[in-house]
């Protein structure tokens, strides 16, 4: 754990992706940047709706240069160990409890078994942002090192 | 010397398979017929449209992508890319402006991103649309016997149901929308409109307005006896059931059209498709059409709708010869 944020494991804190981060919230929601608190509630918090997710979604892809994929975070907890994380579209106790530790950022009392998955997106936070662009963008220069290393 | 006529281009995509199927079948492009995925070669103009207005004709010169939504918004960077290849297509055509359809007008930052490309205003239509909407709903309620409502507005968060309920509210109309979270607390009072909880909105609003982003909101079942539903919603407000006894439903989005729209075999295909014939069009198909006759900048951009612009769109509309109901 991050000693200032809440963090998965092995996911660390860099305040200038924190801050552009942050910056595509403001641009697609037109929000100032002191709402856009790494614990700020998307939905609740800043008044967005699922249009709008798709212009943050946008706004992130260009800023990092990553393709954040479709389903995001929820998709991880489709199926666990192969039992289902999810059925008839609401979370099981296992796929609450993975989503809960992939999702530090948020209380753990938002995430529980039987939560509609279409809910889910009401316990983002903008950290949940963060932390997919995060992986995305680690993963793309670890894959760029290792091409490189392979050339040399 | 005698003027060119006014033109616009409007951008579609395919709701289904066929619909892509049609669009290759137009474009000649065999590959496109025969393979569930499309190249960006299909990119291009399919019909051309003449609307007869109050001041003179507008062409609309429809040109059609091959990604369906869900491609579209899968991957909004690709869905630019063919946006961009249309509007080139559409400059070469002498369109004046660019008007984007469905799901194109709601990726890649509404439209915004497609302008910082090119020079002609891009527009997703959605001030026309909230006009129309407004529009319906104040008749529907002046029928009712309730001019000044109460009025229910499902969609408050998102840009036309947002435009609908401040447009409304600033008539002194009793708007009132579904309580959500403290952002949408502070929207309803800076725009003078009650948040309360579904039942009660239920329970208290024989007119209602559907203008959710996310399809079915609402159950037939919730739904009392004479309920008078504006929907403007795709999918529709309602989920499938058994509807209440008086119920009436009434798109939102519609637009009578001053004279017939004049079109060849596929410009009528597509009005066929597009939903409501050769009499109406939707309304974002209207918008593009008043700023090529107009020389206006666009109406729709972005995220929040400017209830001035979404008024002067009406007006427009209005002296072109187009109404509501």
């Amino acid at each position: 754990m991050d000693e200032q944020y809440r963090l998965p494991m092995g996911v660390e804190f860099d305040p200038v992706m924190f801050a552009k981060v942050q910056k595509c919230f403001c641009d697609a929601l037109e929000v100032e940047v002191d709402e856009c608190g790494y614990y700020a509630k998307v939905l609740d918090d800043l008044g967005a709706e699922s249009l709008d997710l798709l212009d943050v979604v946008f706004r992130l892809e260009r800023a990092f240069d990553v393709q954040i994929p479709r389903g995001g975070v929820e998709s991880k907890a489709k199926m666990v160990d192969g039992k289902p994380g999810e059925v008839d579209g609401k979370l099981t106790a296992i796929g609450a409890e993975v989503l809960r530790k992939l999702m530090p950022e948020v209380p753990e009392e938002e995430i529980f078994e039987g939560l509609k998955t279409t809910e889910l997106p009401r316990a983002f936070r903008i950290g949940t942002f963060y932390v997919l662009v995060w992986v995305l963008v680690t993963v793309k220069l670890k894959e760029a090192e290792a091409r490189a290393a392979l050339e040399k | 010397m005698k003027q060119p006529t006014p033109r616009f281009a409007f951008l579609i995509h395919p709701l289904v398979p066929l619909h892509r199927r049609i669009l290759a079948a137009r474009r000649l492009h065999v590959p496109g017929m025969l393979a569930k995925d499309a190249g960006v070669d299909l990119v291009g103009p399919g019909a051309l449209v003449r609307m007869p207005t109050a001041v003179g004709d507008v062409e609309g010169l429809i040109i059609g992508v091959p990604d369906l939504p869900a491609q579209i918004i899968g991957d909004q960077s690709r869905a630019l890319a063919l946006m961009l290849r249309a509007t080139r297509s559409a400059e070469a055509h002498g369109a004046q402006v660019i008007g984007l359809a469905n799901a194109l007008g709601v990726v890649a930052g509404r439209g915004s991103e497609l302008q910082r490309h090119t020079s002609l205003p891009v527009t997703s239509g959605q001030a026309s649309t909230a006009w129309a909407c407004t529009e319906v709903t104040r008749a529907m309620l002046v029928k009712r016997g309730t001019p000044r409502g109460p009025v229910a507005v499902f969609g408050f968060t998102g840009t036309v149901g947002d435009a609908v309920a401040t447009l409304l509210a600033s008539e002194g109309v009793d708007v009132r929308v579904e309580a959500g979270g403290p952002a949408l607390a502070r929207r309803a009072d800076a725009v003078g409109v009650k948040a309360m909880e579904r039942e009660e909105l239920l329970a208290t609003c024989d007119v209602l307005v559907g203008a959710s982003t996310t399809g079915p909101v609402l159950a037939p079942s919730q739904l009392r006896a004479n309920t008078a539903l504006v929907d403007l919603a795709l999918p529709p407000t309602l989920e499938p059931g058994r509807l209440p006894p008086g119920f009436v439903r009434v798109p939102g989005e519609a637009l009578y059209v001053p004279a017939r729209v004049q079109a060849g075999f596929w410009g009528r295909l597509w009005l066929l498709f597009a939903g409501y014939g050769s009499g109406r069009v939707y309304a974002c198909f209207a918008e593009p059409a008043v700023i090529a006759l107009t020389g206006e900048r666009s109406f729709s951009q972005g995220r929040r709708l400017d209830p001035a612009r979404v008024r002067a769109v009406g007006l427009a509309l209005r002296h072109l010869g187009f109404r509501a109901v």
